[in-house]
Formats: C-alpha cells, structure tokens, sequence
C-alpha cells in the first residue's frame, strides 16, 4: 500500500512487470523524464527530452526512447489491391526482368562455351 | 511561369482519379459534393447500403426471406499495452446495422458504448474535418466518419490501425514522427520584405493566386496517405510522405510566401526527402478528401529539376 502513497506519479509502475516497465523505457533517466514531462509541460523544453522536435504530440507516453514492445500495425497483407499500387510493382518487376534478359545475352556470347549455346 | 507550366493541381482532381469516373454517373445526384469525387461515392454507397438495410429487416418482417439479417460480423485489430505478452489479434463484434448510424465510426462507437468499452480508437468531430479518426477498413485507409458502412452482412468487415506504424493501442497509432515531419517543411507564412503596418497589415491576394491553393489548402493531416505509400513504410524516417510535401507544396505555390525556392532547395537536400517518391500514387488513391498529393510531389520534383537547369 505505501508504494501508492510515495508521491510520484509513476510510483506504481517501478514494481509493475518488466515489460511494462519496458514501455515506459528501461532506465531509471527515462523514467524521470516521464515523470517530468506528465508533472509540467515546461519539462518538454528541457534539451534532453528528445533529439528531434520540442514536444510528443499525440501520445500517451514520451518517446524519448525506442519503445521496445509496440507492435507495428499489419500493413502489406492487409492492403487492398489498386490499379495504381499495382501496375508500380508490376512495372518494376518487368524492368528488373528485361534488364536481366538483355544482359543474359552478352553473358551468354561470352560464356557460349561453357552454357554450350 | 514556371508555375505555368506545371500540372494544374484543379483538373487532376476533378477529373482523373477512378473515383470522379464512377461518380461521373451520379453527378446528378449530389450537386453540392461537384469537385469531391470521395464524397460523392461515399455518399452513393451509403444511401445503396442503406436501401438495402431496409429492404433486408422489410423482407424479414414479412418472412419472405427469413435468413436475411441486418447483422454484420466487424473483425477490429486489438492490441493492449497493459498487457503486452499477448499477440495483437482480430476480434470480431456482432453489430446489427438496423440500430446504427450509417457510418463506420457510428459501428465502433456502438461497440464501444453496447459491447466493448475497452476499445480504444480516435475520434472528435464525425464529419471529416479533424482527421482523427482515420484507420485502415477493408484495406484502405480513410477517415472511420466519412466511411460508409459497408451492407453487405454476408462477409465480415476488418477494421485495422493505420498500416506500418507503431499502435498505441487498439486503433490508436503513434503518429510523432509524422507530425515532426509536417513540423519539418516549415508550414507557415514567410516573408522577406518588411512590410508597411507591419506584422498586422494584410497580404492581398488575388482570385487566381488562390485559386492555386485549392486541391492543396484542404488537408486535413489524417496521414491516411502517408501510411498507405509503400515508400513510407521502408522509409518513414528518410522519406517526408506525401502529407508533409503536400503542404510543402502548398506552401511553394503561396503568392504570399516569398520563400518558395529555399523551401524547394531544403527539400531536395538529401536525395531522401522528396526523391524517395516512386510515384506508386497509392495516396491518391486513398485519399478521404480526394486530394492529389502525387501531383504535388511531382510538381515540386519539376521546380526542382527546373531550377537546376
């Protein structure tokens, strides 16, 4: 019970499971801004909070480590066929065949004694 | 006059895209949606649904045809973080369309208020206009608001997060680094020249400098587009996707910013950021508001290819 009464916030999380304690970044530094970036907003100006912009917009939890245990969403299964996507691919796979097939035909003059053609 | 040259943005989306050509045919009927051929489908395949909705639960009061049902089976992507030994699964509901609006967001907020009150998605103004609600149905990406239901109750609905991207949880996704990139393309008015009355004065424009802006300016940032280009998905810290050039190209083509060419040159430092564009044209495609972000992206490949010259 008095792990409820400590006064941080997160106090609860430092004894919840290791992977949820993974979301939340492994060490300890990454805990404490977590706990800075949810008491204030003015912690999101700090310079260590994150490399690339000055605030996390949308989410529930600060990125400034890599969260380990997110899945990533299904995305090339999942995709519906459309004419544009398609004839891209298709495209690219007939170019890749085509060049193969003519640089089969130098290869092959070179190597006719061998492939015996 | 470089400008000139380029695609107008106007006609590609009025009259090119598989959506104006199917919509062609109902022009008639949805006058007030001309020049938004998404909407106009949108709106032909809810009413459709929605006559067949009827007519489905009026054959079966008559017991004409007793095996008709309003019930469709919706299979969503459940993930929790709280408990993150478990598998990211399909669950599926049972949602009978009789009793529900005709939108898609309208079946997940049933589910979430009558069945399932874990469900986690994103939602705010139910009409298209903030973008929140977007997520993968059926495999293509749009706004869950704008979505109608699809009638047929014979084949299960999947409704999924946004694809390739990190889920926070259910149907939310962590949209960060998407954002950071909007954030990167600078999208607001710049000036060089100090004008009198100063930061309050006006920056007249005329009609037809306006008029460029439109096909661009109605963004709303939903990242349907973004997440549905396969450049995106293997490149998503390089590449801008179409979203953020989209808006940086709303920007370039603003009569009132004066710093077009440096926005073009920032662009295209680092072959990566705009360059990685196969012109795949999956966000067109997909795009809830029918805008044409290919366009845009290879218009600003143009100025710059043209600057170069």
């Amino acid at each position: 019970m008095e792990k409820y009464n400590s006064n941080t916030r997160f106090g609860p999380l430092r004894d919840a499971p290791l992977a949820l304690r993974g979301a939340l970044g492994s060490s300890s530094s990454n805990l404490e801004q977590a706990r800075g970036y949810t008491s204030s907003p003015l912690a999101a100006l700090r310079p260590n909070m994150s490399p690339t912009g000055s605030r996390t917009l949308h989410t529930s939890r600060p990125l400034s480590s890599p969260v380990a245990n997110r899945p990533l969403s299904p995305h090339l299964p999942l995709k519906k066929p459309q004419f544009s996507a398609t004839f891209s691919i298709s495209h690219r796979i007939f170019g890749v065949a085509l060049g193969v097939a003519i640089i089969s035909v130098p290869l092959a003059t070179k190597f006719s004694l061998m492939f015996g053609v | 006059m470089l400008r000139r040259a380029l695609p107008a943005l106007r006609s590609v989306k009025d009259g090119a895209t598989d959506a104006a050509r199917q919509a062609a045919k109902g022009d008639a009927h949805f006058p007030s949606l001309r020049g938004h051929p998404a909407a106009r489908v949108n709106a032909r395949e809810s009413a459709e649904g929605q006559a067949r909705l009827a007519a489905a639960e009026e054959e079966r009061r008559r017991g004409a045809r007793p095996e008709a049902t309003t019930v469709k089976e919706f299979q969503v992507y459940r993930w929790n973080p709280d408990s993150p030994g478990r598998r990211p699964f399909l669950q599926s509901y049972l949602v009978d369309l009789a009793s529900c609006g005709p939108m898609v967001l309208d079946v997940l907020q049933k589910i979430k208020s009558e069945h399932d009150p874990t469900l986690a998605f994103r939602r705010s103004c139910r009409e298209g206009i903030c973008g929140s609600c977007s997520m993968s149905i059926d495999g293509v990406n749009t706004v869950a608001c704008l979505k109608p239901v699809d009638a047929d109750t014979s084949r299960p609905s999947m409704i999924t997060p946004l694809p390739h991207m990190f889920v926070v949880k259910d149907l939310v996704v962590d949209l960060t680094s998407f954002y950071q990139q909007y954030k990167s393309v600078e999208p607001w008015l710049k000036t060089k020249e100090w004008r009198p009355g100063g930061a309050r004065c006006e920056h007249p424009q005329s009609p037809a400098q306006r008029k460029k802006l439109d096909g661009l300016y109605e963004c709303i940032l939903c990242a349907c587009c973004s997440t549905a280009c396969p450049s995106y998905w293997w490149n998503s810290e390089a590449f801008l996707g179409p979203a953020a050039l989209l808006h940086a190209y709303r920007w370039v083509s603003d009569s009132r910013d004066d710093y077009g060419e440096e926005r073009v040159q920032a662009l295209s430092e680092g072959w990566d950021k705009l360059y990685r564009c196969r012109m795949i044209k999956s966000c067109t495609a997909t795009c809830p508001k029918s805008l044409d972000p290919a366009a845009a992206i290879s218009a600003l490949k143009a100025l710059h290819q043209l600057r170069k010259a």
